[in-house]
């Protein structure tokens, strides 16, 4: 059972990663996007995203249940976005917990294409968690479907509420999305909005 | 032609031999050389022949042995805790996916019931991303919602559990054969027993072609006077079935035995024994051949073949002899003689005991009482299926491949669907006299998050596969475009808000380049003053919608239309403000979409995966979104539509649905009360509704009084969760005069708190508040209280919004 704990999205560590390395394209060329719904993402090709630190994705929504004794849970990371009753019962994140769990072995497995099915059917549960729409987010910039990561993140933001940390989170995901497509300007733009973000959390 | 040539020549030799000796001897070993050579063309020829059976048989043996259908199937029922869904509606899952009550529900595909509590043993399936095994739980129900799941078996309780999919159809080939593929081990013990001892008792000792059991079947044959026994082996019949036609002829015999031998040569007794059980003729449903026992048993039982009991697997034996003769359904007192037989060799064998034969005897045939047709119970969804497909398969693969499509149908919702269709069309043509069986129907259900198509009718006959209405209905679409003239004008919010005055009050007369007129009018003939842009849209005035449009520009409107989604190419006339454009549900339903999606443009998909015949994913069709409206506008735009509802023209929803949902939508009516069409959504579903003639002829029905019943029908019986909308940062609410769509305050006695764009609220106070005394002198009210006469529309248009600025 995890533990309650801050939201950790799929890839903190992977975004660093990401802002290392896809910055300077080593061969040049047009990065590979998918904009097709159709077409398997590209294959895994060498690529400059490791897929190793990727870390477990994990719910925004409350995990009350799983701190059984402690009748006052910590705040999660930022008031989720108010969920429609019966969206936020414990057992429903029971659900989704396990969804993600085996997103996450997904993801160290390397096989991303699994964690991202897996993260659609915790969607199919909870559409309006925003946390797993950033996880999505996530993925697709790894696989480098820019567009999709790109637009998965600014869904995510359109139901994050008040989480100021996730919305920061998904206009750094924007902004290394843009910069991949060589979209600067929209990068900067995205990456000024992160520092807007975070500091309203302060 | 060879025939005779040889004739001749032998009659040559004899004429040769009655010549003098010593050229008799010469003859007689020129003849022995003759007869040598012969001897080994033959003998090449034959190896030759034989090579070429040999390639025939590696050929269906090693490569790809059947055409196999592709198999479509439903989405998988997940379950897990505190999900909305019923004891009922679990038990019609179960009934889709053919489970069986019983008392003891331990075998997969079986389950008890007592009120809300449920005990089952799910079967094991394989998914693309992984393997469901089989599990024994427990399910309870409370009212509407699922309350725990809990493990009966050593597996610990999950969180979540996928329930195989049901399947809803096949594409077939031409020659419409079908089966399902089984392996080995999946062929129950005992019915390789009874066919052993049925067919070929000594199947496991002889190379192919079994001569005892010829000449046995010879002597019954001979006793007989008739043919009452075979002497083919199973390896024989296998090759009947894979290669030869049925004709009865001495060198189809020979090729027989000739291919039974190479096959055993070659391969192992379990292999011969997998391929017999798939290729097997077991029965013919109209056009399609049942091959196989996999096949069979769901022909036969509704069941998998693995879950069968004794008595089925000996009719099943049974049937091996003369499908057709035998046929449970046509002939079941003979059926069940065959069957008995089958038991009794059994029992002889003692492969089981006499008390067994007799009472499997006792049982009925136990036959589903409908053969499950091929063709699906879903004609218009798998319509879209394969309209999906064919971008990207081709139509061989489909019907050969033995692909698994995965498909995002909910079978409870599309139930709901069609009895909503099925209930309220008659009830509507009686309420308006219309000729029965005239009102025809489309209905389009969607989720709203990721897209997937849940349930499609495409007429009031659910189960015909004839004209799809829902994808291919092509009628004027009336007001459903209004939302995007409005979003487009709320996407300038230096000119427009909700709370923009916008003229009813005088006529609009629109003179073309081309010199032609064009005065729209309002549906209730009336002209309501100035009305805010939220109400023109909750009431659909054209008269309003149509001037804001012609502001806007027919081309702005257009752009939007296809940032919603509309693919089809439009053409920029003014008419189009009032929906004078065809489309079908299908491509309204896509731009709802967008709006019930909060602005993200999500393509409609009906398949989430495919996977090869052995589980090997092909193709994945991932959740897509691209932001197509920005979070305010969006916000704005749905708010604008949760006012159709809550005083606009669909407030009628009320009465079956709770505002609590916060339902958004639009009604459309054309001219002359054709068409009549509904779109609306909660939180999670969104659904389409057209109504209207194929004739095209009025039905006298507007979109309130048709197609949203439907909807209401529809809707009212899905779970729905609440429209939630999370206002973004740009938006701010402020208090409006109604009247005025000026800044109100405490003092005035009518208020709407609205929201705005930041910085784009009106900064005028109201007269009735009480900053209005402090505030400029204008006579704001000065355009109400008379002289509009003169005024023309345009002008008095932007009088109020050059207040505004």
């Amino acid at each position: 059972m995890m533990k309650a704990s801050l939201y950790k999205p799929l890839g903190v560590v992977l975004l660093l990663w990401l802002v290392g390395c896809t910055a300077p394209i080593p061969y040049g060329g047009a990065p590979v996007v998918d904009r097709s719904i159709r077409r398997q993402p590209p294959p895994p090709e060498p690529s400059p995203v490791e897929v190793n630190p990727l870390s477990r994705p994990e719910p925004i929504v409350p995990q009350e249940h799983s701190l059984p004794a402690d009748p006052t849970p910590p705040p999660p990371a930022g008031a989720p976005a108010p969920q429609p009753p019966g969206q936020t019962s414990q057992q429903t994140n029971q659900a989704v917990v396990a969804l993600l769990d085996s997103a996450a072995s997904y993801v160290n497995a390397g096989e991303l294409e699994k964690a991202a099915a897996a993260l659609e059917r915790a969607l199919r549960i909870e559409p309006r968690n925003a946390g797993i729409w950033h996880d999505l987010g996530q993925i697709r910039l790894h696989q480098r479907q820019y567009e999709q990561a790109e637009s998965m993140a600014s869904k995510s933001n359109s139901l994050a509420g008040n989480d100021r940390v996730l919305q920061a989170r998904n206009w750094r995901l924007i902004a290394v999305a843009r910069r991949a497509m060589g979209d600067m300007a929209g990068a900067d733009t995205a990456e000024a909005q992160a520092v807007v973000s975070e500091r309203g959390v302060q | 032609m060879t025939k005779k040539t040889s004739r001749t020549s032998r009659s040559r030799q004899r004429v040769a031999a009655s010549k003098p000796y010593s050229t008799a001897r010469r003859v007689a070993s020129l003849l022995g050389l003759l007869l040598l050579g012969g001897l080994i063309v033959g003998l090449l020829a034959l190896g030759t022949y034989t090579l070429h059976l040999d390639s025939i048989i590696r050929t269906q043996f090693e490569g790809k042995r059947w055409a196999l259908p592709a198999r479509v199937y439903a989405r998988p029922l997940e379950l897990f805790p505190g999900m909305a869904l019923s004891a009922e509606q679990f038990a019609s899952e179960l009934a889709l996916l053919n489970y069986r009550a019983v008392e003891t529900p331990i075998r997969p595909g079986t389950y008890a019931r007592q009120g809300e509590l449920f005990e089952l043993t799910t079967r094991r399936f394989s998914f693309w991303d992984g393997t469901e095994r089989s599990r024994r739980m427990q399910v309870a129900f409370q009212g509407k919602s699922l309350k725990g799941l809990s493990s009966l078996d050593d597996q610990a309780t999950p969180g979540l559990v996928r329930m195989e999919p049901a399947e809803i159809a096949g594409i077939y080939p031409a020659h419409q054969e079908d089966r399902i593929l089984i392996k080995r081990e999946e062929i129950p013990p005992v019915l390789v027993d009874a066919l052993l001892a049925v067919e070929d008792r000594s199947f496991y000792e002889h190379q192919g072609i079994d001569f005892k059991g010829i000449s046995r079947a010879l002597i019954a044959n001979i006793r007989a006077g008739r043919t009452v026994q075979g002497g083919s082996t199973l390896t024989q019949q296998l090759v009947k079935n894979f290669f030869l036609s049925n004709e009865r002829t001495l060198s189809r015999k020979l090729n027989e035995m000739l291919m039974a031998v190479l096959i055993e040569w070659h391969y192992g007794k379990d292999e011969i024994l997998e391929a017999y059980g798939n290729e097997v003729y077991l029965g013919q449903d109209g056009n399609r051949a049942i091959h196989g026992l996999g096949l069979a048993s769901r022909f036969y039982f509704d069941r998998p073949l693995g879950d069968l009991d004794l008595h089925h697997i000996a009719l099943l034996v049974g049937l091996v002899r003369g499908p057709s003769y035998y046929d449970p359904r046509r002939h079941p007192e003979r059926a069940k003689q065959r069957r008995a037989l089958v038991l009794d060799v059994m029992a002889a064998q003692a492969l089981i005991s006499p008390e067994d034969a007799a009472t499997a005897k006792q049982l009925p045939l136990e036959v589903s009482p409908k053969a499950p047709n091929g063709i699906s119970r879903y004609p218009a969804f798998l319509d879209l299926v394969q309209r999906q497909l064919r971008e990207d398969y081709r139509e061989e693969d489909l019907t050969s491949e033995g692909l698994q499509i995965f498909t995002t149908l909910d079978p409870q919702v599309q139930a709901m669907t069609e009895k909503a269709i099925i209930d309220r069309l008659p009830s509507l043509e009686k309420q308006v006299r219309l000729d029965p069986e005239q009102l025809q129907g489309a209905a389009i259900v969607a989720d709203t998050q990721s897209g997937e198509v849940l349930a499609i009718v495409g007429g009031r006959d659910v189960r015909l596969a004839g004209f799809n209405r829902a994808l291919d209905a092509r009628r004027p679409v009336g007001s459903m475009l209004k939302p995007a003239i409005y979003l487009t004008a709320l996407e300038h919010p230096n000119l427009y808000t909700l709370a923009t005055l916008l003229d009813d009050q005088n006529p609009l007369v629109y003179t073309a380049r081309n010199g032609k007129q064009w005065s729209p009018a309002n549906y209730d003939k009336r002209y309501h003053g100035y009305v805010m842009l939220q109400d023109a849209l909750a009431h659909s005035y054209n008269i309003p919608t149509a001037r804001l449009g012609l502001e806007l520009d027919v081309l702005k409107v257009i752009e939007t239309l296809h940032r919603l989604g509309i693919k089809r190419e439009l053409r920029p006339l003014p008419s189009l403000l009032l929906g004078a454009v065809d489309l079908t549900p299908l491509e309204l339903t896509q731009m709802y979409e967008t709006f019930a999606s909060g602005g993200f443009r999500l393509p409609l998909r009906a398949i989430r995966e495919v996977t090869a015949a052995d589980g090997e994913p092909l193709q994945r069709y991932p959740l897509s979104v691209e932001k197509a409206i920005e979070p305010g506008p969006a916000y704005l735009i749905t708010t604008a539509m949760q006012r159709v509802i809550q005083i606009g023209t669909a407030r009628a929803i009320n009465s079956r649905l709770s505002p609590q949902l916060g339902i958004a939508g639009k009604t459309g009516t054309t001219d002359d009360l054709r068409d009549s069409w509904f779109a609306g959504f909660s939180g999670n579903l969104l659904s389409v509704i057209w109504l209207g003639r194929d004739d095209n002829q009025p039905i006298r029905l507007n979109g309130a009084s048709g197609a949203m019943r439907v909807w209401m029908e529809i809707m009212g019986n899905l779970p729905l969760e609440p429209l939630y909308l999370a206002p973004p940062p740009s938006i701010e609410r402020v208090l409006i005069d109604p009247q005025t769509g000026f800044r109100a305050d405490g003092n005035c006695p009518n208020v709407q708190s609205l929201p705005f764009l930041v910085g784009s609220s009106p900064s005028l106070p109201a007269p009735c508040s009480t900053a209005f005394f402090y505030h400029s002198t204008t006579d704001y009210r000065a355009d109400d209280s008379g002289n509009h006469g003169e005024a023309g529309s345009d002008h008095s248009g932007n009088f109020f919004r050059r207040l505004l600025e």
